[in-house]
């Protein structure tokens, strides 16, 4: 339905906004176009309507290139809805609406069925609304005037120039929700623009990542979230929104540092006495070189406390991973086990910090917050 | 004799001298706006130009008005044209300004929208500028015109009749009568314009946006 081919944009000064730009949108697709401020998103949009002329290459509109129409022709047959919402305050809502229709000379009847239609669709009465200005809606209410101006001559294509951004966090969600509802029932070919990540992951069918004039990455919100392309993706994404394979998830992400730790020489009465102090059931044994070799356990200290032992001779072995193993690998040998945690080292057999089902959960719940 | 019973003994004077009064001060409002308004909004479209063409207006403001009449006698002779076109120029000024910042004012965002949406550029200016500039450049009017009126009264000096003649009649013969009998119609005349300009004003000003204008009127 939109097509870039080879686009590019430079700016009078020798600023390049739009670098090659080659993209395919599909009918009835809503793309996302996403990136930091001066990613060259907004320029590509407004190239499509002309707003802004290409430097080189073509965009072809349903078919037809867009250098071959009169920028004027080629605007009334593409929505626009831009950031600062625009109405026009001296014509009320029944005139904003119509304002392409009547620019296409549509009969009088034909646009006021459709103003109707169209305000019915969003749950805005008629009788209430049509005659109303502007500056007695809410700037929710505003918005989607905006967006119903944008659709009311069945355009091919709307692009949407950050449109929800001037709104408060609820009515930009409340919004968000109507428009794709809105897609349900009209299936329209839709480029929008933002710099919310969330919006985008909500609203988009497939999102292009933009950055200094270039392309990114192309791909769906399910797919960016998998494998975002490189790190500059990965950030712009957030940490915290990527999907991560369990098996992507590494050990040194989820333990906790400081484990109790005692020489393997030491008597069971001091073990013992840690144990009450750090208010630990078990303890890690080690040598003189911090090096792992066991786990002593409570009920073990108990039952040898007659003897005089030392608590390496009462150790039990005990399964370790290394801090680049998965988080994978450990929830297996917990379970596999039935252990309560396992210790953590490094290549030298250094205790490095430990893994409790506890810290594994925190994990989990932090990252899905 | 009261200064009333006296007026009313010379209604038919007086009459005739405000008609020649109203008739000097509108022909320059009149001709001022044929040229002021379209060199306005051109000016919105060559902001280069714009600088320099609105601070040769200010030089022209600048002439005290006695003389810029006395300038134009060599050119237009005697009679009310001189008058007439000294008003004109003192006009062309504060209507041009006006246009200028009404339509400047204007926010960038709804061009774009209303560009975006396929006007084309007289449409923006006829469907979405000037509806929304029309407060200030009637504004501008109605200043201009209650200033022109008081103006008016000098065209009198050079042969141009009007309300002005009946003050200087009166100021050379001493009669106080005859003095207020041009003054007062005077103040009257401007009174009234600014009252009838000033409801054309509201009623031309587009309803969405009455409640949100500030009115910018003339320092």
């Amino acid at each position: 339905m939109v097509t870039f081919e080879n686009v590019t944009k430079i700016y009078p000064g020798g600023v390049t906004a739009v670098k090659d730009m080659n993209l395919n949108i599909a009918k009835g697709e809503l793309v996302v176009l996403i990136g930091p401020s001066g990613c060259g998103k907004t320029s590509s949009l407004k190239m499509i309507n002309r707003l802004i002329e290409p430097s080189s290459g073509k965009i072809i509109v349903n078919g037809i290139d867009t250098q071959k129409l009169d920028g004027v022709e080629l605007r009334r047959r593409i929505g626009y809805v831009i950031q600062d919402i625009a109405l026009f305050p001296h014509k009320n809502v029944a005139g904003n609406i119509a304002t392409v229709p009547r620019l296409k000379k549509w009969h009088s009847e034909r646009i006021q069925a459709r103003v109707d239609e169209l305000l019915t669709m969003v749950d805005m009465d008629p009788a209430l609304f049509r005659n109303r200005y502007p500056s007695e809606l809410s700037g929710g209410q505003q918005q989607r005037i905006g967006v119903l101006r944008a659709l009311a001559a069945e355009p091919e294509v709307l692009l949407m120039d950050e449109p929800f951004g001037a709104l408060d966090p609820i009515t930009r969600e409340q919004l968000q929700d109507e428009l794709k509802r809105l897609r349900q029932k009209v299936k329209k070919t839709i480029v929008f623009v933002t710099h919310d990540m969330d919006e985008a992951l909500k609203l988009g069918d497939r999102i292009v990542l933009m950055k200094e004039g270039r392309i990114v990455q192309v791909d769906t919100p399910e797919g960016i979230l998998r494998e975002p392309a490189n790190d500059f993706v990965r950030s712009f994404i957030g940490e915290k929104r990527l999907i991560r394979q369990p098996d992507k998830v590494m050990v040194h992400e989820v333990m906790l540092t400081n484990p109790t730790c005692i020489e393997a020489d030491k008597g069971l009465h001091q073990g013992l006495e840690l144990m009450r102090e750090e208010s630990v059931d078990s303890l890690l044994i080690v040598d003189e070189l911090q090096g792992f070799l066991g786990v002593v356990e409570v009920q073990t200290i108990q039952l040898n406390l007659t003897q005089r032992k030392s608590l390496g001779e009462i150790m039990s072995s005990w399964p370790r991973v290394l801090e680049k193993d998965s988080v994978k690998e450990v929830v297996k040998l917990m379970v596999a086990g039935d252990l309560r945690f396992v210790p953590v080292v490094d290549e030298k057999n250094h205790i490095k910090g430990i893994v409790t089902r506890a810290s594994v959960v925190n994990f989990v719940l932090d990252y899905m917050s | 004799m009261t200064i009333f019973e006296y007026m009313f003994r010379n209604a038919e004077l007086i009459a005739t001298r405000s008609l020649e009064h109203l008739f000097i001060a509108t022909s320059a409002l009149l001709l001022s706006m044929l040229v002021a308004i379209p060199l306005g909004i051109f000016l919105t479209r060559r902001e280069s130009l714009a600088k320099f063409i609105l601070g040769l207006g200010n030089i022209i403001m600048t002439i005290p008005s006695l003389a810029l009449l006395a300038f134009m006698l060599p050119i237009l002779g005697i009679g009310n044209k001189p008058a007439i076109a000294a008003l004109f120029l003192y006009a062309l000024m504060p209507i041009m300004r006006n246009t200028y910042t009404g339509i400047k004012q204007v926010q960038p965002s709804l061009i774009e929208a209303a560009k975006g949406m396929g006007m084309t550029d007289f449409q923006i200016l006829s469907g979405i500028e000037l509806p929304l500039a029309i407060s200030v450049i009637l504004a501008g009017i109605r200043t201009t015109y209650v200033i022109l009126i008081g103006w008016a009264t000098l065209a009198a000096f050079i042969g141009g009749g009007g309300l002005g003649q009946l003050i200087w009649a009166g100021l050379t013969n001493i009669n106080y009568n005859l003095i207020l009998s041009g003054a007062i119609p005077a103040a009257g005349l401007a009174l009234l314009s600014d009252l009838v300009l000033g409801q054309l004003e509201y009623k031309l000003t587009p309803r969405g946006i009455r409640k949100s204008i500030k009115r910018k009127e003339l320092a």
